[in-house]
Order: structure tokens, then C-alpha cells, then sequence
């Protein structure tokens, strides 16, 4: 049972859900970082700059804002506009988690066709929300010292793979 | 256990240099393996059908497992995935609303139904080269642990 799940989520993989190429880049980048300081490159959720430094690098747009009085960051990836909001915040400050968020009033979805996305889809889930309109989420722990800014990049390339796919499924029906 | 031993002392030998920055990296699994025990998790290091690695462990009374993903000759992972499967009766499962209503109302989890309609809960974590802190991993695994309770009582599962 495992293992047939394994094998639809390798699937995901080898069409691309997570890039290989770039980890190479980003594995020199992490190794310097591990021998500096722990500060140096890191992506923390407590400074929404360092997200907004780390996503500019990769040469993605990042308008920070705020939401609900939390920070917020507005970009887009492969034409899907989406949202970083900050989460686990104290006082609109001090967050601890990030969600890349997209959800569109204009496409529809089945919860099958949902099911099946989440299926052969790692890191973000889709769901339909109370508004019957489908969205797609990707949680990333940034607490405490953050990850290292390569890594965040990682992330930033299969939310940059994945929100294509969710929006290439939806616009089928 | 002579060699699971000599296999954890290379491994503690290569990522030795750091002693304040002690990574969890999918490349070294040894390194899931500990941050889980000194958590006061079970670990057991194995191999997955096709050759990866794999650890076993328990969390809420469940089974799960942490498969690895992105490897270079079942080796060089560059991420794991959280795993935890419940075999169902047919038609006695969760419905795709239950699981939806998980999806939507739920952060780093996520609820699946597979072809049998069996639920499963799974949870990814990038940690290539450069890794995720303990604490971090740390906290990822006490949320996971909490999840797996929580969606066990989603699904109305009883074992």
C-alpha cells in the first residue's frame, strides 16, 4: 500500500515537481552558510525582508504588505499570482511560519479532481473552500534561525512548479 | 548492529564540524534518525521498496513512516515526506468532504484519499545541503505528531 503511494508521488517527481538541477547551486551556498554565522542567508519568518531578499534573488516580485495586520508578500510564479502570508505571528511581528497561497473565483474544481491532484502532488495541498472556490497552499516552517536562503529557494521552485500544474488542471474542466 | 554502529559513527564523523549549528539534512538520514530520538521518538532506519531510505517510527498510539525523495543511488536525498496510510473497510472510509474539510481547515498536513479510498496523511519537508535546524525539524515533528491524533479523530479511525 505504501508503495503504490510512493509510486504516484514519484511520478510527481519525475515531472518535475521538484527540480534538481538548482539543488547543486543552493548546496554550496548552504555549505558556506553552515561554517559563517547562522544568520548569514537565512530566510526567517520574523524578518519578512529576508523572504523579500531571498525571492527577489531568484528574480521573483515581492510587494510586502500586510493582511489581517500580519505581513503578507505578493508575487507570482509561471503567470500564477499567489501570496506568502506570515503566520504564528505575535502582535502582527515575531511570525514563525509562512503559507504560499492561490485561489481563483473563476476556475472550478471536483473534489476528485482535488483528491487526484493531492495525490501525485508533494508539499502543496488543494482544497475547495467554504466559497466553493479552489485553492492551492504550501506550508513552510521559517522559525527560530530560519532555513538557508537556497533551500527557501528550493521551496520557491516547487511552489513555482506545482501552482502552474493546480491552475493547468483546473482550466481542463 | 555492527554495522548499523559503524554506520552511525561515519555518519556522526561527517557532520561533526558545527557543533552549534547541528543540521537535519534528507542526505544523511542518520541525522533525522537522532533529532527523532533525542525528541524522545523511536526511530528505526530502513529501506523503502525501490532502495531509499526510510525510517520508521510512532507518534499518537500510530505507526508512520519518513520516506526520502530526490536521492542520487538510493543516496543524496534532498527531501522526506511525513507518511501515514489507515486501510478502511470499503465504504466505510472517510468521505472526499471530510477530507477536503482537513485540507482546508489544517497547515503542513495534508489529507488524501488513494485508489481504495484509504486515508492517508502525509507531510514534506525540503532539506537538501544545507538542511533544516533541530528546532526547526524539531517543531515540524511535534506538529506532525499532533496532526496524526487529530486526523486519526477526523476520520473516526479506531485500531
Amino acid at each position: 500500500m505504501h508503495k503504490g503511494w510512493k509510486q504516484l508521488v514519484a511520478l510527481g517527481l519525475t515531472m518535475g515537481l521538484v527540480p534538481g538541477c538548482s539543488v547543486k547551486i543552493g548546496g554550496d551556498e548552504a555549505l558556506a552558510n553552515q561554517s559563517g554565522s547562522t544568520t548569514g542567508d537565512m530566510v526567517r519568518a520574523n524578518d519578512p525582508q529576508t523572504v523579500v531578499k531571498a525571492m527577489q534573488a531568484k528574480g521573483y516580485r515581492a510587494e510586502l504588505t500586510t493582511a489581517g495586520g500580519e505581513p503578507a508578500i505578493k508575487s507570482g510564479a509561471g503567470g500564477v499570482q499567489f501570496t506568502i502570508f506570515f503566520e504564528n505571528c505575535t502582535g502582527g511581528k515575531e511570525c514563525s511560519t509562512v503559507s504560499f497561497v492561490t485561489g481563483f473565483t473563476d476556475l472550478k474544481g471536483s473534489l476528485e479532481q482535488i483528491n487526484s491532484f493531492n495525490q501525485s502532488s508533494r508539499f502543496a495541498r488543494a482544497y475547495i473552500d467554504k466559497e466553493g472556490d479552489p485553492v492551492l497552499k504550501m506550508d513552510v516552517d521559517l522559525d527560530y534561525d530560519g532555513i538557508p536562503a537556497a533551500n527557501f529557494g528550493e521551496y520557491l521552485d516547487i511552489w513555482g512548479s506545482v501552482a502552474p500544474q493546480y491552475v493547468k488542471m483546473l482550466r481542463g474542466n | 548492529m555492527k554495522h548499523i554502529h559503524i554506520l552511525s559513527m561515519a555518519a556522526a564523523a561527517l557532520v561533526a564540524t558545527p557543533a552549534a549549528a547541528q543540521l537535519v539534512t534528507a542526505d544523511d538520514p542518520q541525522t533525522l534518525v537522532k533529532a527523532m530520538q533525542s525528541e524522545g521518538y523511536q526511530a528505526k532506519l530502513d529501506k523503502d521498496d525501490d532502495g531509499d531510505p526510510m525510517i520508521k517510527s510512532s507518534a499518537s498510539g500510530s505507526s508512520f513512516e519518513i520516506y526520502f525523495y530526490g536521492c542520487e543511488d538510493h543516496k543524496r536525498c534532498d527531501s522526506v515526506m511525513f507518511s501515514s496510510g489507515y486501510d478502511v473497510e470499503e465504504g466505510s472510509g472517510p468521505s472526499l468532504e471530510k477530507i477536503n474539510e482537513w485540507n482546508n481547515s489544517k497547515r503542513f498536513a495534508m489529507a488524501a484519499l488513494d485508489k481504495e479510498s484509504d486515508p492517508w496523511l502525509s507531510m514534506d519537508i525540503y532539506a537538501g545541503e544545507g538542511g533544516v535546524s533541530q528546532k526547526v525539524f524539531a517543531a515540524q515533528l511535534a506538529l506532525w505528531s499532533e496532526q496524526l491524533g487529530d486526523f486519526e479523530k477526523h476520520i473516526g479511525w479506531e485500531d
